[in-house]
């Protein structure tokens, strides 16, 4: 798939991860911060499933500047904010956001994904792949979540999927109407996604087309 | 791919030449049909849904190409079918005796998913102009789809549990609370694996042929 010609694309990921420069790190920086603070309050508060989601989240997006051994290789903050948005809302406010801001969360978390295999390899997308790409994301983390609260409901005495009061039946029909609020975050988060790349590579180009005129 | 490698992937499994291959693909469908009239005839709806489901995806490569000519892969046909076998026969009455071939025909059709999506998406890659899939990330990308048909898959299950409870009627498909539902996530996320890890290699014969066969048609 795609050429793999590592030299020619390697220069290319730098230049699109650092061009927004410094300020876009700084920026890029602050929101990883608070991802931190919402971290450790959700293992304050023992919040174990919680926990890990923050955790692999901020892995995610950490992934630009540990690979290119840079600490200004962010991903775009606005973009950043956008996905990490539900997330801080719901640890930063310290509210239960329920099923849909947990599926918003899942999105965002799947919008990041989406967004460095982008960035990263020489992905390219028609627009309608592109919103076709970011729902799979979502389902596909969506699943691997799912996964991961029943195994640590099974080997860490979690209550994630089945709570104490409910039964398997009732924990299934639950988690079927979270996979399809899931879905139709997927779907805003895919439209988000080609909406903010068509943008991005209007201006790209006309960048490009600036340089080539001078 | 080098060409070095791709000689040796060919040389993996035998490759028929294109009219023994449309043949097999016939004969493949003619079982799968063959499934489906044992559904109406032994009124088994899973029969009728899983034999029509594979006829569909024996059907895929052609429709992709809108070219009715084009076979299917011959050893990918009978890896479909032998999955929908093994679902039939389970239905049929050996999941109720087996314990062990609930998780066989998971796995099978698990790895099944993972093998049509990998096509499916190289299809893409190669046919679009538009779209280029980095095989760095081909890994990612087949993890990616069969997880997200996983969770396709399971919504379908409920939506047809909700029917059945709705309307009385007696469905294919059944989910088994969240054991079962995770068990099916689980066993795909397993087949995506799988299919990633050893597949690879042949699936990129599967693909190749398939692209050699439509140069020859259209050109």
């Amino acid at each position: 798939m795609g050429d793999d010609g590592e030299p020619t694309d390697r220069p290319d990921v730098l230049a699109r991860l650092l061009r927004e420069g410094r300020r876009n790190a700084v920026l890029a920086w602050i929101l990883v911060g608070a991802l931190g603070v919402v971290f450790v309050g959700s293992v304050l508060d023992r919040d174990v499933g919680w926990s890990v989601f923050v955790a692999a989240t901020g892995a995610i997006v950490l992934v630009p500047p540990v690979a290119a051994r840079s600490w200004w290789a962010m991903l775009p903050w606005e973009l950043l904010a956008l996905a990490l948005a539900p997330i801080l809302t719901r640890g930063l406010a310290g509210s239960d956001v329920g099923t849909v801001g947990a599926s918003l969360s899942v999105a965002g978390f799947a919008l990041v994904v989406a967004v460095e295999l982008r960035a990263f390899s020489s992905l390219r997308l028609t627009r309608w792949f592109a919103v076709v790409f970011v729902v799979c994301t979502t389902l596909a983390s969506a699943g691997v979540w799912a996964i991961v609260r029943w195994t640590l409901d099974r080997w860490a005495g979690t209550t994630l999927l089945v709570t104490p009061e409910g039964s398997a039946d009732a924990a299934n029909e639950a988690l079927m109407i979270e996979f399809l609020w899931v879905t139709l975050a997927g779907l805003a988060a895919g439209l988000l996604f080609d909406a903010y790349l068509s943008r991005r590579d209007a201006q790209l180009r006309r960048r490009i087309e600036a340089v080539i005129r001078r | 791919m080098s060409p070095p490698l791709a000689a040796v992937r060919r040389r993996s499994l035998p490759r028929p030449s294109v009219r023994t291959q449309r043949r097999l693909t016939r004969l493949l469908q003619a079982v799968l049909v063959a499934i489906v009239a044992y559904g109406i005839v032994y009124s088994r709806p899973k029969a009728i849904t899983n034999g029509c489901l594979a006829l569909a995806v024996t059907a895929s490569p052609a429709l992709l190409e809108r070219n009715y000519a084009v076979p299917l892969d011959p050893w990918l046909g009978l890896w479909v079918t032998l999955a929908v076998l093994a679902h039939t026969l389970g239905s049929a009455g050996l999941y109720a005796t087996v314990g062990w071939w609930d998780h066989l025909t998971h796995a099978l059709s698990a790895t099944i998913v993972a093998g049509v999506g990998y096509t499916v998406t190289r299809a893409l890659d190669v046919h679009h102009d538009d779209i280029q899939l980095p095989r760095r990330f081909a890994f990612a990308f087949i993890l990616v789809l069969v997880m997200a048909f996983g969770v396709v898959w399971e919504l379908f299950e409920f939506g047809l549990d909700v029917l059945a409870a709705r309307t009385g009627v007696d469905m294919p498909l059944a989910q088994h609370g969240l054991d079962d539902t995770v068990g099916d996530l689980l066993f795909n996320a397993a087949g995506a694996v799988v299919v990633a890890a050893f597949g690879q290699a042949y699936l990129s014969g599967t693909v190749d042929a398939l692209l050699e066969v439509l140069e020859r048609g259209s050109g």
